[in-house]
């Protein structure tokens, strides 16, 4: 009975601990969670350039009436530094050639110096800069003369704007070329440090210029001279109508108080909010978030305030990073009641589910709080999905983009903050609660109904139908297959898997042609990796709660919004009790697969003839021993290579073992069925009972060993892939040891010997003694076989002596 | 007998080739860079080198200087055009400059890099090389290495690799040629994925919190630093070690809240003011100084020999033989080592 209870609990503890240091693979990466749709920082300056650079040349192209081609405008505009009557340029001299005055004293205002002054200029500005040599070249001084660079003057006397003044601005009959000149003579003033001209300039002149990109990069400079003035309320109103939000970037609640004093209702105010509940969840400071309560409380009762909702909801979100949880849920139970923008609203909504996902009810209250905003959200996901126009969300949603034959996809910040909130809901909330409740099949429903949400676009799956596949290559050299039909299918070169270093598209796209890809790892998600390494007990739970249909609505929810191919989860189930050598329950599942199925899947090619389970590698090369059985296994799985006729054989094997007419017949076939559990778990036909490398993380060879396991000293805690090997080695061992009652025949002990790990944990040791020095476990393994096959030779020689 | 000799030779020859693969096969994780004779950490905003400082470097022959630069912080006064900026520049002195030139020793600049600035590390890595290329024209400091030094965590992680990505294209193309890129690696950094960078310096100091009273030595523990090395034996990133020969002072208030922190307090010498309560604590008897009545402590945190020696033994058993890095070139501090024990930490 005692010991009874110690496997009981120690199948327990092994399931849970292994579950543990899985879980450290699933962690969510970095999210902040309050999220109003602003971008924490980016490129907008740089969006912005591009916007005003399109914008620019369609202006002159149109212009010129088309008459020049648009690359000859853009050339012209940005490489023509210098401009005189003489000019070659075609675009300039068509304006000579109509004589359009007004047009070419504007280009004549700019070309006449060399950018670079510019540049440098810019960058004598940033405090970046450093002064490589004095102005009279002399390398050194005593500088830093006034410890700051950015006070120092910068020499103007290398700007040579002779043109560019108010006067001509002021004469320009032109509409649209006089704004031009606003923002050139905005730049100018600006890069002069003259603010107050800059000020003074867009006050009188900015009410005529359009809403275009030219008249947001002139607010630009015009809120850029703001803030120099000291105008710092004047300048973020500026900014938050531009939507330039890098000016609020301080996390200070008294930056945020004087905002509201002076504009409770300026739009930047969610942006700063947003930033400063985000900057708070990376350096919690109390005193800080106290400040923001009082501003928060102040505000909600500001009847000047349109967006009560926001500060309410923030300081649920406070709250919630200072782990009050109760309070939290208060808070923003009130934020729900009260007035706030559509963006404050959803992110509302998303942080209830968020909290909703840690809360610690009974599982019924949990699933009730839950299931709306689920459904809600991954609705919002999958509307964002079909929105985008990427192939592959998932590539996308990590952050890289796909590169050749799509041309570039980003995804929105929106659309990534519902993701991340939909990961963290799922990872950090759901899976823990059911697997701390017990209810491991519904944590993995919801591992299945994140990985799906992936996989939800219905024209792409129409397309993999039609067998329209390519391949591409992303920057970071992975190759995938377009459109992903495989689940999370990771395809690599056989010959060169590293394409991208040498011009990565085009070589990928040749050997492409070349049918020498091949799929590596199959089904390689989060969600699959968990399936593969879960007991069979759990995913035998899991696939009969899929049959179910589900009780509660949630239940249903999740099944409907699941991966259901039978064949995968039959084919899983029947190599999980491969792995248990419950041949006779294995085949009972493999029969159910289909042929497709087992065609499309990563370790077909592996499951071939010259992977033999039955083949002694060892000796392959030399002369092979021959079973003693009425039937030749070699040649039997050689026929047909399949997991289904492996599992008739081993079934074979053991009853011959145990029923064989001779000794002989008995010692053969538990010695052939030794063969097959060494190659089929750690030989050459690994694929047997393995899909990838992560064959050895298999929670079913943990049990037994797991309170080693679960000892954390490094040096006494084994690797995973020794547990493994020890267990399955141990029952080699076993068989070995049946065969090697009958020895009669020499060449047979040897034989036996040789698979028995004690010989070959000798022979092991003696290379690796010999080989010390070799980090490379695949060279010492080479070289192991070699020393396998010496010893091995040199006991056959004098066997026939 | 010439052909015996020739024999003789060959088989000599063959012999050290052997002996060589061997030696360079059994460093398979070092690189070129940790391959090193002796270095030494200078931090301080001015680059003076004095005469005891110059014997040390020749002394020990040092050969390598990793000189801080520069810090990045979030810009406070001008963030509209840099969200970062450059903070607490160090000052070049043209004699100094060329006494180490002349002691041949190779200046390597070192950046460091607030957490709250590497989030926004976009908008400055370019400016950043630039900065360094600047500097080191102005001074006429010839580099192959630029060091970072950030104290990134998980959130920050991704940002910091990224960075290291970015910045080694804009130095190399500000530089003209290959440049090294290496990073300071914490103790806690080394339970996650190593950085892209060329090798990494592991920084055996500031292993406990100074601020708390109970902290025995905020310096180096060595109870503190083995947690840390079940990590070194699979870490990917060649390392050299970085040894602390620093000390400082630590003041408490009579809660025994932290005060301040001090690296020189002589003060405490004075035996009428101070009075040692503890093996590195002192109590400060005129309780009258201060108002509440109540008293003051300060502690002394300077790192013994042995305990450097017996630090460095214990990483180099797990790692094996590195280079070292002393921290920091300060005379004053480091006088209190005697010359073999200085050997004995770069040995």
């Amino acid at each position: 009975m005692k010991s009874r209870l110690f496997l009981i609990s120690l199948l327990l503890t092994s399931s849970l601990s292994a579950m543990a240091c899985w879980w450290n693979q699933l962690e969510p990466e970095k999210h902040w969670i309050f999220y109003l749709g602003y971008p924490t920082e980016g490129n907008w300056q740089l969006a912005l350039d591009k916007q005003l650079k399109e914008e620019n040349i369609t202006f002159w192209h149109k212009y010129v009436g088309g008459a020049v081609p648009r690359e000859a405008v853009e050339k012209a505009i940005y490489e023509v530094f210098l401009l005189n009557e003489n000019t070659t340029d075609p675009f300039f001299a068509l304006l000579m050639k109509k004589r359009d005055s007004v047009a070419l004293r504007y280009w004549m205002s700019l070309k006449t110096q060399d950018p670079r002054y510019e540049n440098e200029m810019r960058w004598r500005q940033s405090a970046w800069w450093y002064p490589e040599s004095d102005s009279d070249g002399k390398q050194w001084d005593n500088y830093p003369f006034d410890k700051d660079p950015k006070k120092q003057k910068i020499d103007l006397s290398i700007m040579k704007v002779r043109e560019l003044n108010e006067e001509c601005m002021e004469q320009c009959p032109n509409r649209d070329i006089r704004n031009r000149y606003v923002l050139q003579l905005l730049r100018k003033y600006f890069y002069r440090s003259e603010y107050e001209n800059c000020v003074k300039l867009w006050e009188k002149q900015g009410g005529g210029v359009p809403q275009s990109a030219l008249r947001t990069q002139c607010l630009n400079y015009y809120g850029g001279a703001l803030l120099r003035l000291g105008r710092r309320n004047d300048a973020a109103t500026v900014y938050a109508g531009i939507g330039y939000f890098n000016i609020f970037l301080h996390y200070d609640p008294e930056v945020l108080r004087e905002v509201c004093r002076q504009q409770p209702d300026n739009s930047g105010l969610e942006f700063m909010v947003q930033q400063f509940v985000n900057a708070y969840f990376d350096h919690p400071k109390p005193e800080k978030a106290a400040a923001f309560n009082r501003l928060a409380e102040e505000m909600v009762r500001n009847r000047e305030c349109h967006n009560p909702a926001l500060w309410k909801s923030a300081q649920a979100a406070i709250a919630y990073t200072s782990r009050n949880t109760r309070e939290a849920m208060r808070l923003l139970a009130e934020s729900e009641k009260l007035r706030g923008s559509g963006m404050v609203k959803e992110n509302i909504r998303m942080m209830r589910l968020l909290f909703n996902s840690t809360r610690t009810d009974n599982d019924s209250l949990y699933e009730a709080a839950l299931y709306p905003d689920l459904q809600w959200l991954t609705g919002l996901i999958n509307a964002d999905i079909r929105k985008t126009d990427t192939n592959n969300y998932e590539e996308s949603f990590y952050g890289t983009y796909l590169e050749g034959l799509h041309g570039e996809t980003f995804l929105s910040n929106l659309a990534l903050h519902r993701v991340k909130v939909l990961r963290r809901v799922v990872y950090l909330g759901a899976v823990p609660h059911f697997e701390r409740i017990g209810e491991q099949y519904k944590s993995i429903a919801f591992l299945n109904l994140y990985n799906e949400v992936f996989n939800d676009d219905k024209k792409v799956r129409e397309y993999a139908r039609n067998g329209q596949l390519k391949a591409f290559v992303t920057q970071r050299g992975t190759v995938y297959l377009h459109p992903p039909v495989y689940r999370g299918t990771y395809i690599r070169n056989y010959w060169n898997p590293y394409p991208h270093w040498f011009g990565f598209k085009e070589i990928a796209r040749k050997i492409y042609s070349n049918d020498t890809w091949q799929l590596n790892y199959d089904y390689n998600s989060d969600f699959f990796r968990y399936m593969d390494s879960s007991l069979l007990e759990d995913v035998l739970q899991y696939v009969a709660f899929l049959q179910s249909g589900g009780k509660t609505p949630m239940e249903r929810y999740l099944i409907r919004n699941s991966y259901r191919d039978t064949n995968y989860y039959y084919e899983l189930i029947g190599t999980k009790y491969m792995r248990r050598q419950q041949f006779a329950a294995a085949a009972r599942y493999f029969r159910k697969v289909s042929d497709k199925f087992l065609k499309t899947q990563n370790i077909a090619e592996y499951l071939n003839a010259g992977r033999n389970p039955f083949a002694e590698k060892w000796i392959t090369n030399r002369e092979k021993g021959v079973y003693a059985l009425p039937y030749d296994p070699v040649k039997e799985f050689a026929n047909n290579p399949t997991k289904l006729n492996f599992c008739h054989i081993m079934l074979r094997l053991r009853e011959t073992a145990a029923k064989g007419k001779t000794a002989e017949q008995r010692a053969h076939a538990s010695y052939a069925y030794a063969v097959g559990l060494f190659q089929s778990n750690g030989g050459h036909a690994w694929a047997l009972n393995h899909y990838s490398d992560n064959c050895y993380l298999n929670m079913e060879y943990l049990t037994e060993s797991s309170e080693l396991y679960l000892d954390d000293e490094e040096e006494s805690a084994p690797d995973w892939r020794e547990l493994y090997r020890e267990k399955m080695l141990k029952q080699v061992d076993l068989w070995a040891n049946n065969a090697l009652k009958y020895d009669k025949d020499r060449l047979f002990t040897l034989k036996c010997k040789l698979l028995h790990s004690k010989h070959r944990n000798q022979l092991k040791e003696k290379v690796v003694r010999k080989y010390a020095w070799s980090d490379d476990f695949t060279y010492t393994d080479e070289v192991f076989n070699k020393e396998v096959q010496k010893a091995f030779c040199d006991n056959w020689q004098d066997h026939r002596k | 007998m010439k052909k015996t000799h020739l024999i003789i030779t060959a088989a000599a020859a063959a012999i050290a080739g052997a002996i060589i693969f061997l030696i360079v096969a059994q460093n398979t994780r070092k690189t070129v860079r940790t391959d090193i004779p002796n270095s030494i950490y200078y931090w301080n905003t001015r680059f003076r080198i004095d005469k005891n400082e110059a014997q040390f470097l020749k002394r020990n022959d040092i050969r390598r200087m990793y000189v801080r630069f520069f810090d990045v912080d979030l810009n406070r006064e001008d963030y509209f055009h840099d969200t970062c900026a450059p903070v607490a520049d160090i000052e070049f002195y043209r004699e100094d400059l060329d006494l180490v030139d002349s002691l041949k020793v190779e200046i390597v600049p070192v950046v460091f890099i607030t957490p709250a600035a590497i989030r926004h590390y976009r908008s400055f890595t370019d400016n950043l090389a630039h900065r360094i290329h600047a500097m080191c024209r102005r001074y006429s400091i010839s580099i192959s290495e630029v060091q970072f030094d950030c104290d990134w965590t998980a959130s920050t992680r991704d940002d910091f690799f990224q960075f290291l990505k970015e910045v080694r294209p804009s130095l190399e193309g500000y530089f003209q040629k290959k440049i090294y890129i290496s990073s300071t690696t914490r103790l806690h950094q080394l339970a996650q994925t190593p950085p892209e960078a060329d090798y990494g310096v592991l920084m055996c100091y500031n292993t406990g919190d100074f601020k708390d009273f109970n902290t025995k030595n905020s310096i180096l523990d060595v109870k503190d630093v083995k947690p840390y090395l079940k990590y070194l034996k699979k870490y990917r990133l060649p390392l050299a070690i970085a040894l602390p020969t620093y000390e400082w002072y630590v003041e408490f208030d009579g809660n025994q809240k932290f005060v301040k922190l001090d690296s020189y307090f002589s003060r405490l010498k004075d035996t009428l003011e101070y009075r040692k309560i503890g093996e590195n604590l002192y109590e400060k008897l005129d309780a009258l100084a201060f108002p509440e009545g109540s008293t003051r402590y300060v502690r002394h945190d300077q790192v013994p020999a042995e305990t450097i020696i017996a630090t460095k033994q214990l990483i180099q058993k797990k790692y094996g033989k590195t280079a070292i890095v002393l921290f920091n070139l300060e005379y004053y501090q480091l006088r209190k080592y005697t010359e073999d024990e200085i050997k004995a930490f770069f040995d």
